[in-house]
Parts: structure tokens; sequence; C-alpha cells
């Protein structure tokens, strides 16, 4: 057994000889090609390369050998905006929340990625009862059931496309409205993110300020 | 596996749990019950978390598939949901929270259970993935990243490295031990 380790240990280094040159060589040609620079993950095969400080690793499907769950898309990480960062941003954003005195829920944006579809536009709704102040993002059915899952679109002009949607959630002993923006495409990649009610009139600003963070995080600029 | 679509009276039980601090504990371990009996995966955690006792776990263990508890007993169960709590622990410091560790871990139990809802909606409604409202390990670890940031707990204190961090706060003395010596841990 210890022989058979020894043999092992040689075959290693022997193995290691020939994988440092070839090592090396792979990190000159991902250079060249534009590839991560220092301190981002790149996303599958797009060209967005994620800062450290923003990416959140996924667990892998199937890592810890339980097959009760099911499978989804995705590119194994995602990337959370801190809620500092996104009310300096974005002015009137509230970046805490309180469901009672001294009781905040920190209102940052995680945003989920996953491979576009690019088929966001839909046909006139039979329902379009517009959310609150929000003229532009309209509820497409009726509400059934308490909590019941909405679809929202987004109106612009005649045209109707997917936005999300929104349900009605206990907060603090009332009910509010959280949203989720799940169609979100830029390029390759879909963006999903959260919004409680009282920032739901920022949405678009939210929109644009994942575009720029996404074009700044180009790989190869 | 039956239909996981969430029900009337789950929501109901999350809404309960919400409204009631002092019986959240019991709402939520009805609310993980009644998805334990749907047998949607994440309820065996959930119930472990949230039930009265071991011997809750025990018969509920007992009661269920072995495929479906991944054919591990109730102390293995038992010894994640307590992980689980000493990982939010830790995480509840980390985010800079001082005060009552057992409320606080309640409130993010509420959290976690709507954002499971609105998860198991969302994928019931779009079909996602081979059975709607089944979720799967990436959905589950997304929510789980959505709710802890509601309390400034980091990502990486979801399925995490508790045990290169576990606190000395007596708070973990609510779950026993924190580790568990006799854990049948084998399959």
């Amino acid at each position: 057994m210890i022989r058979r380790q020894g043999m092992l240990t040689k075959q290693s280094s022997f193995k290691a000889l020939i994988a440092i040159p070839v090592f090396i060589a792979g990190i000159w040609m991902v250079a060249q090609a534009g590839g991560p620079k220092n301190g981002t993950v790149r996303v599958g095969q797009t060209d967005l390369c994620i800062p450290e400080e923003y990416a959140v690793q996924l667990p892998s499907e199937g890592e810890n050998g339980d097959s009760n769950f099911d499978t989804s898309d995705g590119f194994g990480i995602n990337f959370r905006i801190d809620e500092e960062e996104v009310g300096t941003e974005i002015p009137g954003y509230h970046e805490k929340l309180y469901v009672a005195e001294d009781n905040p829920r920190f209102q940052s944006i995680y945003v989920k990625l996953s491979p576009a579809q690019n088929n966001l536009e839909v046909d006139k709704p039979k329902q379009s009862k517009p959310l609150a102040s929000i003229p532009k993002l309209i509820l497409s059915e009726p509400q059934r059931e308490p909590w019941q899952l909405r679809e929202v679109l987004q109106k612009d002009d005649g045209d109707y496309r997917k936005w999300g949607y929104c349900t009605e959630t206990s907060w603090g002993g009332e009910d509010a409205l959280r949203c989720m923006r799940e169609y979100l495409e830029i390029g390759e990649v879909r963006f999903a993110y959260e919004l409680h009610e009282e920032n739901l009139p920022y949405h678009s600003q939210v929109d644009k300020l994942l575009e720029e963070k996404v074009a700044s995080w180009r790989c190869d600029r | 596996m039956t239909d996981l679509a969430i029900s009337l009276q789950e929501h109901r039980f999350i809404k309960e749990a919400d409204a009631s601090p002092q019986r959240r504990r019991e709402y939520l371990a009805r609310f993980w019950l009644s998805r334990l009996k749907k047998e949607d995966p994440v309820a065996r955690i959930g119930y472990a978390l949230w039930c009265k006792d071991m011997e809750a776990l025990k018969k509920a263990v007992a009661q269920g598939s072995k495929d479906y508890w991944n054919h591990r007993g109730y102390a293995y169960w038992e010894f994640m949901a307590r992980s689980t709590v000493a990982n939010l622990s830790v995480g509840l410091q980390k985010a800079g929270f001082t005060g009552n560790m057992r409320e606080k871990i309640e409130e993010v139990g509420v959290q976690v259970a709507k954002q499971h809802r609105r998860a198991v909606q969302i994928d019931y409604r779009k079909k996602l993935g081979k059975v709607p409202g089944l979720l799967s390990l990436k959905q589950m670890a997304e929510y789980h990243h959505q709710a802890f940031d509601q309390f400034n707990i980091p990502p990486d204190y979801y399925g995490g490295t508790w045990v290169q961090a576990i606190p000395n706060s007596w708070e973990l003395e609510m779950y026993g031990h924190l580790y568990c010596h006799d854990c049948d841990v084998a399959p």
C-alpha cells in the first residue's frame, strides 16, 4: 500500500512537471483572448466578468447527491448590489424598510442570472389594470385569491412586454406588494430581481443601473 | 408526487407566523409539515428546524418514504437543522445583530417561508424544470440568499462554513448542544 502511494506520488510529480508549462500557456492564451480580469468571475460562455465583490457563487446541481430536487438553467453565479450603493445611485430609493420600529429589512438588489429567451412581446391582455402610481406597469389578470401571483406587463405606447410578477405579502401586520422583475434581458443573459412596493417607482432606474453595471463588466473592456 | 402548488391553508400559516410572534414557530412547523406531506424536498430541513421536538421529527421520518428522506435517519436531519441554526446565528452576528437571537432567527424563518412560497408559485406558474412547483438546488439557494439579504446576512452563510466560525453565544443552546456526537449521517 505504501509502495503504491509512492508510485502515485512519482506519477503525480511527473504530471505536475508537464502540467505547469501547459497551465502557464493556458493563462497566457486566456489573457490574449480577453478572458476574466483579476478579481472577476466569468458568467458561463457570455462576455460578462463580474467583480468578486458583487459575485455570488451558487451550489452546482446534484452536488450533494440528493436526487429529490429539480434541475434549472443558470450559470452558477448571481450577483448582488449593496443597498447603500443602490441608494447612492438612485436618489429616493429606500435602502431600508421597517416592519416595526428598529426592525429594518435591507433592500439590496440580489440579481438572478439565467440564459435570455428574447421573446418578451405579448398580445394586448384582456385585463389591464395599472399599478398604483406606475401607469406603465399593468396587472394583466384579476386577483382571484389572496397572495395570488399576478403577471405584470410593461406597456410602451401600444406594445406590451413581459415584466414580471407581483404578489401581496404580509409586511409588519399589513399587506404590501412585492414584485419580481423577471424579464430584464441584456444580450445573452436574463436578469431577475425583487422590489418592495415602496421601491417599485424606481424600477426603470434599477434596470438602468444593471445595464450600466453589465456594460462596465464586459470581459473585453 | 402530489400537486406541489401552494395551498390557501399554507398561505394562511405563513400569514399567521408573520402576525403572531408568540406562535411563530408553531405556524412555521405547520407550514412545513403541509409541504412535507406533499414531498417538497425543502420541507425536510424546514420541518426539522421548526417542529416541536425530536419525537415529532422522528415520527415524520418514520412515516415518510426512504427515498424522500434521501435514505437518511432523523438524526441526520436534526443535525442539519442544528447546523442551520448555528449558521444563521453566526450570519446574524456578522450582520451586526445583537438582540434576541431566537426571535430574530424565527423572523428569518418567516422570510424564508415567504420566499419559498413565491419561488414555488413562480416555478409552478412557469412550469420550470421537470416538475411544476419542484425547486432545484439553485432556486433554493437563490431564495435563501434573497431572504438573508433582508437581514444583511452574507450569502455565503447559506449552506456555508459554520464549522469555522462557531460562536460561543448561549443562543445556540436553544437547540441543545451544537455538536451531535450520535448523529446517524450514514445513508
